[in-house]
């Protein structure tokens, strides 16, 4: 086992390492709940952590099975520092799922599944979804495009997620 | 949680597909961080404390198998690591396809870029530590001390460095500061370094739980309790709102002899004798039902017969059909328990105190007999995990069996919750002395030989060992300590469960259910919010008011008794919105008729040899009850599972249809020569239209109508004089064997 250190001559590269590992690292923070910049951060921590210790990368599901764990570790760390202990069981059950959605390819495949249960939501919930988070809108504004109430645009988005997430585990079963 | 951000692995997604929230590329902030960090502390061997417990992808692993890991119990572990860095520098972000693309020219110059950082901050630290700067690196080596060396300000006297208010990765502790890192990860699943909760995670409660003594107990408040009568006009009217709200017409009142056949089958397990069935059908007073519910609870006569009844049901419900027929404990000694305090009408809640804390003999007959002990003695096996189930599923109405092995898919109960409740059963044991079984309580050692923090271990999917103390179904931890006489645990838990919200609600859910067919949640003993309760209303108005009438048990079951929905009849009116009410098909249970359904195995050997007067009085309670039991092995059987699950052939199938035929006891039922009804019905004088009549009452609780009567007779009339007992038997027997005999209706 070779200690995590700049490349040398047993081949070890810390740079490739980050490169191959941190958008699944990232992508799985922000799964969990953490906001971008937090999970900027702690991507950042995760790694830190692992280069101090020997490491070697066997395969790419080990490695990004001990690189969630770790990254898990570190928001965990970071909610009690700031006392929420109380969200680490939800944490866990976000956890599980996005594990499962994960594979391999740091979410590609769940990002791509996502892509295409996109295209089958009403042309109503795609706006909603697409005024939400491309736009930014506000849920009044969803609401008033929509001729609908905010409890209606409320719902609708919940409905279009829910079917999107039985969509994505679908395609990735 | 942002408004409409729900559901955050989607909505990260989402943001990422739509909003263009991609992942950064991090890789020179973190090479850069490295090198500080490096070139800080220099290499340490020590493992940051958010990687304790978490195993490196093993080397000689083929397959893509997870590594062990310690989840979420290794953040106790975590208390020193520093807090979240500031970023040192900002880099632009690019997205991970456009990263990919330029990542070969990335690695290059990444690595030279951290060569270069490195050589810079090397020789800055060098000359720093050299010459007496007075940057605010607390922890590079002062004095020419090597980097694994005590760190100067860890020894007496030496001073530690303020730290600053916004540290950044060049200010934070270096790993050989962090104390946890010393410590050797726990090593699971060895249970000897089995996860230990570190002092400052013991509960703060743990000194608030002595041993109390203040009776468990409330008063029942009657003052805040309703009359009979305010009760049963509530669940009528709430009903009568419901069924206008789903535009369902109700069922016609049954009549007197389904209504009568029907209260008998639910409080005493069988149908009216005939004569009884005739005393009630021709009164005429106005309250003959209410004064038949008082007569079936209250009266001397049907004692016995309605706690043999009910100590069946809880029998079954607490041990199952097939519990304590071998084993440690005594069906017999439970069901004799039960049925002491069914006759007394001892409080519901102080019964089930008292079967969860019960210590003493199991058998009757014993020193120190206890037959509540056998309700914890039959559920012992294997931890005590099939108690804990029971407690839960029984006295609270919640499912969480299948959180023995992993998290409960649809309610909020983990692992974690399934084993902190069966830490509660820990600090008791069987004890098995001359064919004599006792229930002691005795110190709880865990696994690991701790009795100060005494856990239980469990094991998640991932084949890592978790740790649980004893929490209460609330959150309330309680002294995790193992000791008698410091906590005791089982009275901690049973006080918890007695004061309980859940407590009445489960058993008001449970007994309407029973009367019913339908509780107010299905199944009745998955409650929550996964799971909501049809007519909360209703089941919370009834779980108030049993608490408030002091848990009587008899008083709720005049209640039920004496509703409007009870007394409806199970025919659907023509015209009536069959569909709307139809729980059989997955509606929602109005109650606006009753629901017919098949007999309990028990209520149908009961009401057989009711209606067949083959109870032989004069035989000794024991071979009674033995008699029943081996009759009703033939339907039921254990299932072996962790969660005791049970298989019962009297569901319509071919073996029930068989023995309902054929079988011995329908055989003596139907024999004209000896005892029983026929025999008597045969030797009396009464005219054929009579006896016909009479078998009619005794078997389906009223009379023939003209064309079943008609039917019968000329059956009768057709086998001629010498044939005419044996025509009788057919009659009988086909009544025994109809489905209006066999059905609560």
């Amino acid at each position: 086992m070779k200690q995590a250190q700049a490349p040398d001559a047993t081949g070890f590269d810390p740079v490739r390492l980050i490169n191959e590992y941190q958008a699944g690292v990232w992508r799985y923070l922000r799964a969990i709940g953490c906001s971008p910049s937090q999970a900027d951060d702690l991507t950042q921590e995760t790694f830190l952590a692992v280069l101090q210790r020997p490491f070697q990368d066997i395969n790419a599901a080990a490695t990004a099975s001990y690189l969630r764990k770790v990254a898990l570790n570190a928001l965990i760390s970071q909610k009690r520092r700031a006392g929420k202990v109380t969200s680490v069981e939800n944490i866990e059950e976000l956890d599980r799922t996005w594990t499962a959605w994960a594979g391999e390819d740091g979410g590609e495949a769940a990002l791509e599944a996502l892509r295409d249960c996109l295209e089958h939501l009403s042309k109503r919930a795609r706006l909603a979804l697409e005024m939400r988070f491309r736009q930014q809108s506000s849920r009044s504004e969803i609401a008033e495009a929509l001729e609908i109430s905010e409890h209606g645009a409320k719902n609708l988005m919940q409905r279009a997620k829910q079917q999107l997430r039985a969509c994505v585990e679908m395609k990735l079963k | 949680m942002k408004p409409d951000r729900d559901d955050p692995i989607i909505d990260a997604a989402l943001e990422e597909l739509l909003g263009g929230r991609t992942p950064p590329d991090l890789t020179a902030r973190i090479m850069q961080a490295w090198a500080v960090q490096r070139s800080e502390a220099g290499w340490s061997e020590a493992p940051p404390a958010i990687l304790a417990g978490i195993t490196p992808p093993p080397i000689e692993a083929i397959e893509p198998v997870p590594p062990p890991v310690q989840g979420v119990s290794s953040a106790y572990a975590a208390d020193n690591v520093a807090p979240p860095a500031e970023p040192l520098v900002r880099v632009r972000t690019t997205t991970f396809s456009q990263r990919k693309r330029t990542s070969v020219w990335q690695n290059a110059g990444a690595t030279a870029a951290l060569l270069l950082v490195g050589a810079g901050i090397g020789g800055f630290v060098y000359y720093a530590s050299h010459h007496g700067g007075d940057r605010p690196v607390a922890h590079a080596p002062a004095g020419g001390k090597q980097p694994h060396e005590q760190p100067a300000h860890d020894k007496p006297g030496s001073e530690l460095p303020e730290a600053p208010k916004s540290p950044s990765i060049a200010q934070r502790p270096t790993p050989a500061d962090r104390p946890a890192m010393n410590d050797a990860p726990p090593a699971p699943p060895a249970v000897a370094n089995a996860p230990k909760r570190p002092p400052q995670e013991r509960p703060a409660v743990a000194q608030a739980t002595p041993k109390s003594t203040q009776s468990p107990f409330d008063e029942p408040n009657y003052a805040k309790a309703s009359s009979d009568d305010e009760i049963i006009e509530f669940v009528n009217a709430s009903l009568a709102q419901v069924w206008k709200e789903n535009k369902v017409k109700p069922a016609e009142p049954a009549t007197d002899a389904e209504w009568c056949r029907r209260l008998y089958l639910r409080v005493v397990g069988r149908i009216p004798t005939v004569e009884e069935a005739r005393e009630f059908l021709d009164s005429k007073a106005k309250d003959k039902r209410e004064k038949l519910v008082n007569k079936l609870l209250d009266s001397q006569e049907y004692k016995e017969q309605y706690a043999r009844h009910w100590s069946t049901i809880w029998s079954n419900l607490l041990i199952g059909r097939t519990g304590g027929s071998e084993g440690l404990a005594s069906r017999e000694g439970l069901q004799d328990y039960l049925a002491k305090s069914l006759q007394e009408n001892k409080p519901y809640h102080r019964m089930v105190y008292e079967l969860l804390t019960a210590t003493g003999s199991a058998q009757p007959g014993a020193p120190d007999y206890n037959g509540a002990v056998n309700f914890l003695l039959a559920g012992m096996k294997d931890d005590a995990t099939l108690v804990t189930s029971r407690t839960s599923r029984v006295f609270l109405g919640k499912q969480m069996q299948c959180a023995q092995c992993h998290h409960h898919p649809s309610a909020d109960w983990t692992q974690g919750h399934f084993w902190a409740l069966n830490s509660f059963f820990r600090q008791v044991k069987p004890v098995k002395d001359n064919e004599i079984v006792r229930l002691v309580n005795t110190d709880f050692v865990s696994a690991s030989g701790d009795i100060d923090e005494a856990q239980v271990y469990y094991q998640v999917p991932s084949g890592e060992l978790k740790a649980a103390f004893p929490k209460l179904p609330d959150g309330t931890e309680i002294s995790p300590s193992g000791r008698l006489a410091e906590v005791n645990r089982r009275e901690e838990l049973a006080r918890w469960i007695v004061k309980s919200e859940d407590l009445p609600r489960a058993y008001v859910n449970r007994v309407w259910a029973h009367f019913f067919g339908y509780g107010f949640t299905q199944p009745v003993d998955d409650m929550g919010q996964h799971n909501q309760a049809a007519h909360p209303q209703i089941l919370e108005r009834l779980a108030t008011e049993f608490a408030a009438s002091g848990y009587d048990m008899k008083r709720f079951i005049r209640w039920v008794s004496l509703t409007d929905a009870f007394g409806r009849s199970s025919k659907i009116p023509p015209g009536g919105l069959a569909s709307a009410d139809m729980p059989e098909l997955g509606t929602t249970p109005l109650f606006s008729h009753y629901y017919t359904r098949q007999m309990q195995v028990e209520e149908v050997y009961d009401s057989l040899l009711i209606a067949a007067r083959l109870r032989n009085e004069a035989a000794s309670s024991p071979d009674l009850r033995q008699a029943k039991l081996d009759w009703l092995a033939q339907f039921n059987r254990p299932m072996g599972t962790d969660d005791g699950g049970e298989e019962t052939h009297f569901d319509g199938s071919i073996r029930q249809s068989i023995i309902m035929m054929n079988g011995d006891l329908m055989n003596r039922a139907v024999s004209s020569e000896h005892e029983g009804l026929l025999a008597s019905v045969n030797r009396s004088n009464m005219k054929i239209s009579e006896k016909l009549e009479h078998l009619f009452l005794a078997a389906l609780s009223r009379k023939p109508t003209k064309r079943e009567l008609e039917a019968a007779q000329q059956i009768v009339t057709k086998a001629g004089k010498d044939k005419e007992a044996q025509a009788l038997a057919d009659v009988w027997w086909a009544l025994l064997n109809s489905n209006e005999f066999i059905l609560d209706h």
